[in-house]
């Protein structure tokens, strides 16, 4: 088994190269997307409230398989083609808006209005106020919501195999029907385990830092 | 009714209980008093076993419940008798710990149906007669959680009195509540007392372990420092620990010197 | 608006009203097939994580920690590889159909989430009930019964309905091992008459069941909340 993962390892880890690319591209839209939706949500215009609910819940409520799909294929048969990484990207994006813009959500109204509050009575200056006490907080709710945006995406990426985008996934499929060994799929799986491991390890890590830094 | 002898006990390095011996005869009431930490509700715990003890012996209404004493046989129930001693001795705690998804009427009859397997009839007549004797006559099909505190305190009470116990435990029972409403509880549990019920009770009301109890055992770091007959407590204690104890609580803003009987 | 959208998609589609008619016709059993892999998934993946998580709250520290370790990596493997895995392995063992294997594959996929429902669902139970319950002599099996259960089921019916509902969209990867559920039976239909609009129509079965099943769980979880 250790042998003929060897034999392949290369192999691998061009994908992943390629899963590392689409995750953090994909996760840093995610999050600039998913407060966009966040806040037409809160919104005052019925209008957009209602288009961003119903992408929300039709996103949530039909399998990745299929969005990937529709919109890998039914997009170029309406004139509209788009290459496999950036099908892959959009995808991606717009599956984890429809779960994640919730979490934007909860996490901004979880920011005590107290603590300003507390600012205020002490006098401080706005800018001091801005820099000791709202941006602290807000990185503080912002790791936990990247954190779990970069989790979420990174589980999500081997779906995209499906576009034909050249990633891990895709890489492990190939070797599979090549050399027949599908214990490759377990060396993928320990792979996924172990960046999940370090995306968690790396958000307790930042959280720590930015309660003391400021 | 009550014996407990030599009973330890540690939670890692803490020595919350060394060595306390106690002995409440049939239809006393004992009143635990002392600073927190004190040992006071490990004490009574030990009692029915909620925190079994380390070593020593434990004896309620003639049954021995646990003994691990050097030179003696040692004693430790096995599950079911020991759910079979804890039937006859009833415990409310500093929370009521109603179930919630209960109503009062259910949760006073759930240890007689569930678990002494007594008619139903008989006992929701049981429970209906308690609920009344305790003030609580029409509340039978409230939840909890349409109660006061005082008045869910009041149900745990009729619950664990459901039981027909011979002994009751109450652990701070109103240590919990707002300050109008203890009260209500601690006539409640005068009321059980005089009885004739044999009663310990944890308490930090003074009034209550002056005028209802007979006895108070005073206890500070993991010690029985003094047990005297109530009334000669509080008007002169036998140990300096309670003396200073009681001096802090009548004065604490020490405006008066310490003397004995301020 | 959204009629002659389709009008036009179907215009663009020329062999749209067959597959739609062949995508009807079809339907039925490869519902059966979803909701067969939904289902079985789902009580598989309660069957082990109930365990999971009662091991989670032993008072055995190393049976604690294991759980608790695999509960993790569980959470950390993706969906894919997984399935592929156990496919493969469950080919070698015994002639196993796509159907099975697709169960058996996303049944242990789901199992580290249920584990997490019960989790919850069993520290919403109060200690203090719990303790009352020993102190007037309940015996474990009638403090199950009377107590933890009914506290508990509230917490966990609801969230184990929004597990399977997102275990049936999980469902829709059984087709990438060749399973004909809903998903893997248009997939043929697509391939066979090029008609890509066909997966709009798909993707709305799938909502049609996912939708109204989660909004009908966020009405329960109302109401019991309250």
């Amino acid at each position: 088994m250790i042998a003929n993962w060897a034999s392949y390892a290369g192999e691998l880890f061009e994908g992943l190269k390629i899963t590392l690319l689409v995750t953090l591209v994909a996760s840093m839209l995610t999050v600039i997307w998913a407060s966009f939706v966040a806040w037409l949500r809160l919104g005052r215009n019925r209008i957009l409230r209602g288009i961003a609910i119903a992408y929300i819940e039709l996103f949530r409520s039909t399998p990745i398989i299929i969005q990937i799909f529709a919109i890998f294929t039914v997009l170029p048969s309406i004139g509209l083609r788009i290459p496999p990484f950036e099908s892959a990207i959009a995808a991606l994006v717009l599956n984890a808006g429809g779960y994640l813009t919730e979490n934007v959500r909860s996490a901004f109204r979880s920011i005590p209005e107290g603590l300003t509050e507390v600012a205020d009575a002490l006098g401080m200056s706005p800018y001091t106020k801005l820099r000791r006490v709202i941006l602290p907080q807000s990185l503080k709710v912002m790791i936990p919501v990247c954190a779990n945006t970069l989790l979420f995406i990174l589980l999500t990426t081997p779906f995209v195999f499906l576009v034909g985008l050249q990633e891990m996934m895709m890489k492990a499929n190939t070797i599979q029907a090549r050399t027949g060994d599908y214990t490759v799929f377990f060396l993928v799986s320990i792979i996924y385990v172990v960046l999940s491991l370090l995306v968690h390890l790396g958000a307790n890590v930042l959280e720590r830092r930015t309660i003391s830094h400021f | 009714m009550i014996s407990l002898k030599n009973v330890s006990k540690s939670f890692g390095p803490v020595k919350v209980l060394q060595g306390v011996n106690l002995e409440v005869v049939e239809g006393e009431t004992v009143a635990v008093i002392g600073p927190s930490g004190g040992g006071k509700s490990t004490l009574l715990r030990s009692i029915n076993l909620m925190t079994p003890p380390d070593s020593g012996s434990v004896e309620v209404a003639g049954t021995c419940l646990f003994r691990k004493v050097a030179g003696q046989a040692t004693v430790a129930l096995r599950p079911a008798d020991l759910r079979l001693a804890r039937q006859s001795i009833g415990m409310v705690f500093q929370q009521s710990n109603l179930f919630t998804h209960r109503t009062v009427l259910e949760n006073v009859v759930e240890g007689p149906l569930q678990v002494l397997r007594s008619d139903r009839a008989a006992a929701e007549k049981q429970a209906h007669e308690l609920l009344e004797r305790l003030g609580l006559g029409g509340f039978g099909g409230r939840y909890p959680r349409e109660l006061s505190g005082g008045q869910q305190q009041r149900v745990a009470i009729c619950r664990a009195l459901a039981m027909n116990p011979r002994v009751m435990l109450f652990d701070e029972p109103t240590s919990a509540l707002d300050p109008e409403l203890v009260g209500e509880v601690l006539l409640t549990v005068r009321e059980i007392a005089l009885t004739g019920m044999t009663v310990i009770i944890v308490t930090h009301e003074m009034s209550f372990a002056r005028h209802v109890a007979n006895r108070v055992a005073f206890m500070d770091g993991g010690r029985l420092i003094e047990t005297s007959p109530s009334a000669t407590f509080f008007t002169d204690p036998q140990t300096d620990r309670a003396r200073q104890f009681l001096a802090a609580i009548r004065d604490p803003f020490g405006t008066h010197t310490v003397t004995e009987g301020v | 608006m959204i009629d002659s959208f389709f009008f036009w998609l179907a215009e663009m589609d020329a062999n749209f009203a067959q597959s739609l008619y062949l995508f009807l016709q079809r339907l039925p059993g490869a519902l059966w097939i979803t909701l067969q892999v939904t289902l079985g998934a789902c009580i598989m993946a309660s069957l082990l994580g109930f365990p999971l998580a009662l091991a989670e709250r032993s008072p055995v520290r190393w049976v604690s920690v294991t759980a608790k370790i695999l509960v993790g990596i569980g959470q950390g493997i993706p969906l894919p590889p997984l399935v592929f895995l156990i496919y493969f392995t469950s080919l070698s063992l015994f002639p196993a159909t796509p159907t099975q294997a697709a169960t058996l594959s996303i049944g242990i996929f789901t199992m580290p989430y249920a584990a997490a429902v019960f989790r919850a669902g069993l520290r919403a139970v109060p200690e203090g009930q719990i303790e009352v319950a020993k102190a007037m002599g309940m015996p474990p099996l009638t403090l199950i019964r009377r107590v933890t259960l009914p506290i508990s089921l509230r917490v966990v019916l609801p969230s184990l309905g929004h597990l399977a509902v997102v275990t049936l969209l999980n469902s829709s990867f059984a087709s990438v091992i060749g399973a004909t559920d809903i998903t893997g039976m248009s997939r043929n239909i697509i391939n066979a008459n090029f008609s890509t609009t066909l997966w709009l129509v798909v993707g709305a079965v799938y909502f049609l069941i996912a939708f109204p099943v989660s909004r009908l769980l966020l009405r329960i979880e109302g109401r019991t909340n309250r």
